[in-house]
C-alpha cells in the first residue's frame, strides 16, 4: 500500500491530474492583451487547456470588449484554514475566493495547523490541495514548528518537491537562519519575516504619533530595518536564495533598493494592505486594522508605494487570512491580526494606488510566478502556453458586497466599499472558473 | 451634543467647561445633609469593571446613587467572562436588562469606544480607565480641584491660564497623565512632563506639552505637581535601572519637597505607594496636597458627568 | 431680558426672540405690588420670626432681594434668604433640555422654619412641586409658602400661591417677563 500511495503521491506535481473536464475551447475576442511584449489588441484562443492560435469550432466566443486580458494572477501569500482552521475558511472556500479574485496560482502559507514541517503534514496538505480550484502550493517551514530552535527537514521537503521555505514569524537566531540558507538546496527559496524578537515592543501597532495618543503598545520600525540589513547580509554571504516577507518601512525599501544595486539576488513582497493604510487608521481601534507587520506611517506608505513602482519591491500579496467576526471583536492589543481580503486585491491594486497596468501586472502575476516557480503562470499569451489567465475590467466601478464574497472570512475593511476595477473572467488550465465576476465550478 | 464621553479631546474647551460648571452644582449637593437629587430616578447605570479599581468603581457607584440612579455592577473576574463569552455577548446582556449607561474601565485601550460600536441608540458608554489611552473623568476632576485651589468655583468659564502644571512618572503607561494634559492644556495652563526618555511615549512631538528631565529645575517654576504612580515592573523590564536610581532623579523626596514655592500644590491620583513616587510622610506633612479633595470632587464631577449624559436632555437638543 | 434667554435656550431647537405686545406693570407698579405682598407676608406670619425666604433661580432671585429689602424697610428685620436652582428636581428631566444654572445657597436649616418661596412667575405649578421636593432635602419646613410677582393662570398642579402681585390671564404660547423694569407680556418670535 505503500508503495502505491508513494506513487501517488510523487507523481503529484503533474498539475495535469486534478484537472476535471478541459476538453473546452473558447474564443476571447475584443480585449486587450497586456504580457510582457507589452499591449495589444488581439483575440486569444483557448483549447485543451493551452493557449492556441485559432479557435476551434466548438469555441465558445466570449466578448471581452473593454477588458484586459493578462496572465493569471499569483498569490504568494495565503492561508486557506486547512488543516487546523477550518472554522475559518477552507481550501474550498479559499480557493474559489482566490480565483473570483483573478488568481489562478497561490502559494499556501506554512502555518497551518499542524505547521507544514514535515514530509507526512506535507502529504495531507498535498491531498487537501487537489480541491483548489486553482493551483496551490504549500509552503514549509524553516524550522521544526515554526520554533526558531532547530532546521526543519529542508533538503526531504525540497526533494518532495517544496520550494518555498517561511516561518511565518521571525527567526531571532540568526546563526540557525545562516544555517538554513547554507544547507538548503538550491532552488529553495529562504523567506523571512524581518522583524526582531527583542526589538518589537510586542507593539499591538507602529509606533510612532498615533501609538502615542492610542495609548498602543509600538512596533518601532526599527524592530524590521535592523533585521532587514542583517538579512541582506546573510543572503549576499550564503549566496541563498532569500525573500524578504512582508516589508513595512520606508527604510527596509532603501536598503533593498540599495542591496539590489549593489547585484545581491534578493526579493521582496508587501502586502496589499500596506499599500492601503496607515497607522492613523487605528484611530477608532478597529481591530480590522491591527496586522503582521503593522500598518505604518504615510512615509512609509508612500515609499512602499514607490517601492513596488520601481520595483524594487517584486511582489505584492494579499497576504489573504481570514478570521472569525469574533476575532476581530477582542480588544485591539489581543485581536487577531489580518486581513482576508484576496477577491479585492487585484481591484485595490489596479484601481486604487495609481500604478500603471504593466507594473500591477507585474506586481501581482510576472515576478511572483518567476520568484517562487510557478512554471505555467505569468508567462506570455502566446500560443503554446498553458491558458491560465485573468479577464478584468480596469474602470468599472462596483461595490464590494459582503455577502456576495465567497471567502469566509469576516475581517475585510473593504466591505461595502466602492472599488475600481473588477476581474470578469478568470480560466485556469484553459477552463473557465469565474464568469462574469462569478465562480462557476 | 455628546452622547458617550471616552475622552476629553473630543469635548473641547466649551465642553469641559460646561461639565466643570455643572460640577459646581454637584459640590453644592454633596454638602447638603442629604446629598441626593431624584434628577436621575428610573435610571440605570452599568458598571463594567474589567480591571479592579475599588475607587473609581465607589465613586461612580455613588455619583450614581447621590443622582437616584440604579447601578448594576458587572466585575470581570466573577462573570462568565472567564468562561468564553465576549465582551460583546456580556454588553448585550446588561442592553438587554435595560440600562441607560455603561461605565467601562478595561486593561486595553480602545475597549469603551468599542463598545459604543455594539450598543443601542440611547444608552451612553463612560470611559473610567482604558489601558494607557484615557481616564476622562480623573483629567476633569484633576482641573477642577485644581481651579477650585487657585480660582474658586469654576463657573461658566473655568480657566487654568497662567498656572504651570508639572507631570511626574510614568507618563507612557499612564492614562491619568493623558487626560490630565488634556484637561490642563484645554483650559490654558501650561504642562510640562519629566521623566526618563524610557518612560515617555516615542513621539509626542505634537502634544502641546515641554518635556524636561531636570526635576529640581522646573519645581519650583510650578504652581501644580502632579505626581503619577511609577511601578516596580518597570525596572524588570528596563525602563528604570535600579529604584534608588529613580528616586534620585524623579521622586519627590523630602529634600525636593522644599524646593516647591509657597502656593504650589501637589496632586495624586491614588494610591500612592510610598518609596518610589514619592518617599517617607512627604505627603502627609506637606500643607497643599489636594488628594482627598480631589477624590471628594471626583465624586461631583461623575454626577455632572452621569447627568449631562443622562438626564440633562442636552442629547436630544 | 431674563425669561426670554430661559426660553430660548431650553426651546430645542429652535429658539427665538422675545417680542413685548403689552406691558402689564411698570416699575412703580411692581415696587408697589411687592410693598403690598411683603406686609402681606408679615401679617400672615405675625411677624418675621423664623421666616426664610427662598428664592427659585433664576426668575425669583432679583424679587427675592427686593422683598427682603422691603421687609427689613418696615419691620427692621433681616430675614435670611438663599436660593434655590430646582432643575435637578424637575419632572421633564430627559424629556427637554434641563441644565442647572445657578446656585444654590440654603444659608440655615430649614427644620421649623416658615419657607416663603418666591417666584416671578407662577404657570403649571411643575416648578414649584420641584422646589417642595427640594426644599426637603435641607430639613423639613414648618410651612411654606408662595410669594410670586405674576400668577398666569393654566395650573397642571394643585398649587396655589399664597401672595400675588397681580393675576394675569394668559394664553398658553404667551411668555411673561419680568425685569427690574417692570413686566411685559408678549410672544416668541423666531
Amino acid at each position: 500500500m505503500l508503495l502505491f500511495e508513494w506513487l501517488c503521491f510523487s507523481s503529484y506535481w503533474d498539475p495535469e491530474q486534478n484537472l476535471p473536464n478541459r476538453l473546452v475551447s473558447y474564443f476571447f475576442k475584443g480585449g486587450e492583451v497586456v504580457d510582457q511584449n507589452g499591449r495589444r489588441y488581439e483575440n486569444v484562443a483557448v483549447s485543451n487547456g493551452m493557449i492556441v492560435k485559432e479557435p476551434s469550432d466548438d469555441a465558445t466566443e466570449i466578448d471581452i470588449n473593454g477588458c484586459v486580458i493578462s496572465a493569471g494572477l499569483v498569490d504568494l501569500s495565503v492561508n486557506f484554514g486547512e488543516p487546523g482552521s477550518e472554522d475559518v475558511e477552507c481550501i474550498d472556500s479559499g480557493s474559489r475566493a482566490a480565483a473570483r479574485g483573478g488568481f489562478t496560482a497561490v502559494l499556501n502559507s506554512s502555518d497551518i495547523f499542524p505547521v507544514l514541517d514535515s514530509a507526512p503534514v506535507l502529504a495531507e496538505a498535498e491531498r487537501l490541495f487537489t480541491k483548489s480550484v486553482c493551483e496551490m502550493r504549500p509552503s514549509a517551514t524553516i524550522t521544526v514548528g515554526a520554533k526558531g530552535l532547530a532546521l526543519a527537514p529542508l533538503r526531504e521537503l525540497s526533494a518532495k518537491g517544496v520550494r518555498w521555505f517561511s516561518d511565518r514569524g521571525t527567526i531571532e537566531n540568526k546563526n540557525l537562519l545562516r544555517k538554513a540558507m547554507e544547507y538548503s538546496l538550491s532552488g529553495s527559496v529562504i523567506s523571512v519575516r524581518p522583524q526582531s524578537g527583542s526589538l518589537n515592543g510586542n507593539g499591538a501597532m507602529h509606533e510612532g504619533k498615533w501609538s502615542a495618543i492610542l495609548g498602543l503598545p509600538g512596533e518601532p520600525s526599527i524592530s524590521e530595518t535592523s533585521e532587514v540589513a542583517a538579512i541582506i547580509d546573510l543572503a549576499h554571504v550564503t549566496g541563498a536564495r532569500v525573500h524578504l516577507d512582508r516589508i513595512s518601512t520606508a527604510e527596509s525599501v532603501q536598503l533593498l533598493r540599495e542591496a539590489k544595486r549593489n547585484g545581491i539576488e534578493i526579493t521582496s513582497s508587501v502586502t496589499i494592505q500596506h499599500l492601503m493604510f496607515t497607522d492613523s487608521d487605528c484611530v477608532a481601534y478597529d481591530p480590522m486594522y491591527r496586522a503582521d507587520p503593522p500598518y505604518r506611517s504615510d512615509e512609509d506608505r508612500e515609499a512602499l508605494i514607490v517601492g513596488v513602482k520601481d520595483r524594487t519591491i517584486d511582489v505584492v500579496v494579499s497576504d489573504h487570512r481570514p478570521a472569525t467576526a469574533e476575532a476581530k471583536e477582542l480588544p485591539f492589543d489581543q485581536s487577531v491580526k489580518g486581513v482576508a481580503g484576496i477577491e479585492a486585491t487585484a481591484a485595490l491594486l489596479m484601481g486604487s494606488c495609481g500604478l500603471d497596468l504593466e507594473v500591477a501586472l507585474d506586481a501581482l502575476s510576472w515576478s511572483p510566478a518567476k520568484v517562487a516557480g510557478f512554471v505555467n503562470h505569468g508567462n506570455l499569451i502566446l500560443p503554446g502556453n498553458v491558458a491560465n489567465l485573468t479577464v478584468f475590467n480596469p474602470r468599472i466601478s462596483w461595490k464590494y458586497e459582503s455577502r456576495e464574497q465567497i471567502s469566509l472570512g469576516r475581517n475585510n475593511p473593504y466591505f461595502e466599499k466602492m472599488l475600481t476595477g473588477r476581474v470578469i473572467h478568470t480560466i485556469y488550465r484553459g477552463e473557465l472558473v469565474v464568469t462574469d465576476s462569478e465562480v462557476v465550478i | 451634543m455628546i452622547r458617550h464621553l471616552l475622552e476629553l479631546e473630543e469635548l473641547g474647551v466649551e465642553g469641559i467647561q460646561a461639565i466643570l460648571q455643572l460640577t459646581d452644582r454637584f459640590v453644592e449637593v454633596g454638602e447638603r445633609a442629604i446629598p441626593k437629587v431624584p434628577a436621575l430616578r428610573g435610571k440605570t447605570v452599568a458598571n463594567m469593571f474589567f480591571e479592579d479599581s475599588t475607587r473609581t468603581r465607589l465613586s461612580f457607584d455613588v455619583a450614581a446613587k447621590r443622582l437616584s440612579a440604579d447601578v448594576l455592577t458587572f466585575s470581570a473576574s466573577s462573570s462568565s467572562l472567564n468562561k468564553g463569552e465576549s465582551i460583546r455577548d456580556s454588553v448585550e446582556t446588561l442592553e438587554a436588562m435595560g440600562i441607560n449607561a455603561i461605565v467601562v474601565r478595561h486593561g486595553s485601550s480602545g475597549v469603551p469606544q468599542q463598545i459604543t460600536r455594539w450598543v443601542n441608540e440611547g444608552i451612553s458608554v463612560i470611559n473610567a480607565g482604558d489601558g494607557w489611552h484615557a481616564h476622562p473623568t480623573q483629567g476633569l476632576l484633576d482641573a477642577y480641584t485644581v481651579c477650585e485651589h487657585f480660582r474658586g468655583p469654576a463657573g461658566p468659564a473655568a480657566s487654568l491660564q497662567g498656572l504651570h502644571v508639572g507631570l511626574v512618572g510614568d507618563i507612557l503607561h499612564s492614562r491619568v497623565a493623558r487626560s490630565d494634559i488634556q484637561a490642563y492644556t484645554a483650559l490654558g495652563a501650561t504642562v510640562t512632563l519629566i521623566a526618563p526618555a524610557t518612560l515617555l511615549p516615542a513621539d509626542i512631538s505634537t502634544w502641546p506639552v515641554r518635556v524636561s528631565q531636570d526635576l529640581d529645575q522646573v519645581l519650583p517654576t510650578l504652581d501644580v505637581l502632579g505626581l503619577l504612580r511609577v511601578q516596580k515592573e518597570r525596572m524588570v523590564e528596563g525602563s528604570i535601572g535600579s529604584i534608588r536610581e529613580y528616586i534620585e532623579e524623579f521622586s519627590l523626596t523630602q529634600r525636593r519637597v522644599k524646593l516647591l514655592s509657597d502656593t504650589a500644590v501637589i496632586t495624586h491620583p491614588g494610591p500612592v505607594v510610598r518609596g518610589v513616587e514619592v518617599t517617607g510622610s512627604v505627603l502627609d506633612e506637606y500643607p497643599r496636597v489636594l488628594k482627598n479633595r480631589q477624590v471628594s470632587n471626583g465624586v461631583a464631577v461623575r454626577m455632572a458627568v452621569l447627568f449631562l449624559l443622562l438626564g440633562s436632555g442636552a442629547e436630544l437638543a | 431680558m431674563r425669561v426670554a434667554d430661559r426660553e430660548r435656550r431650553m426651546t430645542p431647537p429652535f429658539g427665538g426672540v422675545f417680542v413685548a405686545t403689552s406691558t402689564v406693570l411698570d416699575q412703580a407698579q411692581v415696587h408697589r405690588a411687592l410693598t403690598r405682598i411683603s406686609h402681606e407676608i408679615i401679617e400672615k406670619n405675625r411677624g418675621l420670626d423664623n421666616i426664610v425666604l427662598v428664592a427659585l433661580q433664576t426668575g425669583g432671585a432679583q424679587v427675592a432681594e427686593h422683598i427682603a429689602q422691603l421687609l427689613f424697610e418696615i419691620e427692621g428685620v433681616d430675614v435670611p434668604t438663599g436660593t434655590i436652582d430646582v432643575a435637578l428636581y424637575r419632572d421633564d428631566i430627559g424629556l427637554r433640555p434641563v441644565m442647572p444654572e445657578a446656585e444654590t445657597t440654603i444659608p440655615v436649616d430649614l427644620t421649623a422654619k416658615t419657607v416663603v418661596l418666591v417666584d416671578d412667575v407662577l404657570f403649571t405649578g411643575r416648578t414649584i412641586r420641584a422646589a417642595l421636593d427640594a426644599l426637603n432635602d435641607f430639613g423639613r419646613p414648618r410651612a411654606v409658602q408662595l410669594a410670586v410677582v405674576i400668577d398666569r393662570g393654566h395650573r397642571e398642579l394643585p398649587i396655589r400661591p399664597d401672595f400675588v402681585g397681580k393675576n394675569l390671564p394668559t394664553r398658553r404660547e404667551e411668555v411673561v417677563d419680568v425685569n427690574p423694569e417692570g413686566v411685559l407680556l408678549g410672544v416668541m418670535r423666531k
